[in-house]
């Protein structure tokens, strides 16, 4: 059989059975919002993990990590800095997320900050936050989609239609199950990604150099810029490092795909384990990316596309079967983000547009139809979005990467109870400004000083939240005690 | 400030706190610059036939994860 009926068959049957999870999915879900978007805030530890590490890691992380470390070499280890702080985030804030959501009912991340800052256009603000930041990942993750596929079976199945049915099947699955739906597929596809970029990254060290041992000797013979700072091409300098670290932990959690599943988990201990252990997960996953981009700059150079150093490699050397198992990982990578960004929207969209502004005394039946509808309207937009390339677009995506980042002050805010509170045009006026700085340090003078452009713009921002909020008036005694009050009682057991 | 709002959460209140804090802080920090660009950035080193730089940082790693189950342990 030719590989790459292997390879596409066996993408096939993955889809197939994230199907049939969103239809089982589907009969065992309840007619409510809280059932349909938060999974009745009932997941679990094990469900909760590798719906977490499954949707931070995106095709980037199996295929752009391996790319990283082939052009820039030994540098980008420093990945493992940003996973082990988004265990640290996900310990000390999961539990007060979880905890304010549970006894107030909140289901976005702008139902957390309107209620504390009581103010509809800190929601107004940080629902267009949320949705204007992710919506553009549906394109990103999708076109990554479009190429595995493509990739995968010799350019017989067009990027275009590649796209497209990967949308249609991910929207297919969520309509059918909701979140309920998201995690169970997210459960394959945590597991299948991770043993996939282990397995192959194993199996190509020993069949291109005898062993990852011998792999390394052979790079620090043939390659060794790679194997210093700041790379061939003087990438990793210290305050690239430093504002990678900060906007790719604190700027990936505070997006509404990650903050919503604080909001699911079935106790606040549970979220304590996954901050405790999500970073062996996410951490090691940078090893065998590291073996193949490393290994495949020496095997393999010259690459026009770094990024594809992966499937190079396994159409090269691996057999037909292994090639379809692993990128089917990779789509399972892809795949388990995606969804989780077309939930996200969905919530948004219908919890802090729809129900709060145009219809908001209809039946929960109501709601979850809408949702779904919300769901089929991102699949086209995010298919249209896929197959063309506007140049406003490639500017936003730029940003999008540190426009969450930009909520947390506001977020630290609520969470954290302090001798002085933020006030809500405090917060307005540093979300605003962090965003106009991020257009300036990201667009027009990137990173001045060899400093990120995100880190600049959460520096003004928090000066400018901080400044303000001293001289404005902060939320009423009654909510600061209500929200903070809870909080204490989570962690420090009783409300002083 | 009403005197009945909760205490700062920005500072730990028990020693398990501190000593979670400030161990996480003070390692992670050996994760950053300028540690990393001029301690750790060594290529002429190798440690079990693996260059200095990734193992270290892999030490690193692994000890902050142990803060954080240490941290999970003792219940803070």
């Amino acid at each position: 059989m030719e590989p790459w009926v292997v390879s596409t068959g066996l993408i096939f049957v993955y889809l197939l059975a994230t199907i049939v999870l969103g239809i089982v999915a589907n009969r065992s879900m309840g007619n409510d919002m809280e059932d349909f978007l938060l999974y009745g805030r009932k997941a679990g530890f094990v469900v909760l993990y590798l719906t977490v590490v499954a949707t931070f890691h995106s095709a980037f992380a199996f295929l752009g990590s391996g790319g990283f470390f082939y052009t820039h070499g030994v540098g980008f280890w420093m990945a493992g800095t940003w996973t082990v702080l988004v265990g640290a985030i996900t310990y000390v804030l999961g539990p007060r997320i979880w905890a304010v959501g549970k006894a107030f009912g909140y289901i976005t991340p702008a139902d957390m900050l309107a209620d504390f800052y009581e103010s509809e256009a800190v929601r107004v603000v940080v629902a267009i936050v949320s949705v204007v930041f992710t919506i553009l990942y549906i394109q990103v993750q999708a076109q990554g989609l479009g190429y595995i596929i493509n990739i995968a079976s010799g350019d017989r199945i067009s990027f275009e239609l590649g796209t497209l049915i990967l949308l249609v099947v991910a929207a297919t699955y969520l309509m059918a199950g909701g979140l309920r739906a998201v995690y169970w597929t997210d459960v394959i596809q945590g597991i299948w990604m991770y043993i996939a970029v282990w397995v192959g990254a194993i199996y190509l060290s020993y069949e291109l150099f005898g062993g990852p041992l011998q792999l390394w000797a052979e790079v620090r013979e043939s390659r060794p810029d790679l194997l210093t700072l700041p790379g061939p091409r003087g990438f990793f300098t210290p305050g690239m490092w430093i504002g990678m670290t900060i906007t790719l932990s604190f700027g990936i959690v505070f997006q509404p795909h990650m903050m919503i599943r604080y909001y699911t988990a079935v106790d606040s201990k549970t979220l304590k384990i996954l901050g405790a252990t999500t970073p062996i997960y996410l951490m090691t996953l940078y090893i065998p990316a590291a073996l193949v981009g490393l290994g495949g700059a020496v095997a393999m150079p010259g690459l026009e596309i770094p990024d594809r150093i992966f499937p190079e490699l396994l159409f090269a050397h691996a057999p037909p079967i292994m090639t379809g198992v692993i990128l089917a990982g990779a789509t399972a990578a892809a795949m388990s983000t995606l969804d989780s960004i077309l939930h996200a929207n969905m919530s948004v969209l219908t919890r802090d547009v729809y129900q709060r502004y145009i219809a908001p005394e209809k039946s929960q039946q109501h709601y979850v139809w809408v949702g779904r509808g919300i769901v089929g309207a991102l699949l086209v937009v995010g298919y249209f979005l896929s197959v063309r390339t506007f140049d406003a677009l490639v500017v936003l995506v730029t940003l999008s990467g540190s426009g969450a980042l930009q909520l947390m002050p506001a977020i630290l805010g609520v969470c954290f109870p302090g001798r002085r509170t933020l006030t809500r045009l405090g917060v307005l006026a540093g979300i605003i400004a962090g965003m106009v700085t991020l257009y300036v340090t990201l667009v027009l003078a990137p990173h001045p000083l060899g400093l990120h452009g995100g880190v600049w713009a959460l520096i003004i921002n928090s000066v400018l939240t901080v400044g303000v909020s001293y001289f404005t008036a902060a939320p009423s005694e009654e909510t600061i005690q209500r929200i903070h009050g809870e909080i204490e009682r989570e962690v420090y057991g009783s409300a002083s | 400030m009403s005197p009945q709002r909760p205490a700062s959460h920005f500072i730990p209140r028990t020693a398990v706190g501190w000593t979670a804090t400030i161990s996480f802080l003070g390692i992670f920090l050996l994760a950053m610059p300028p540690i990393t660009h001029l301690f750790l950035d060594r290529p002429e080193d190798w440690f079990a036939g693996v260059p200095f730089f990734f193992v270290s940082l892999l030490l690193i790693y692994t000890v902050l994860i142990g803060v954080l189950v240490y941290t999970l342990k003792k219940g803070v």
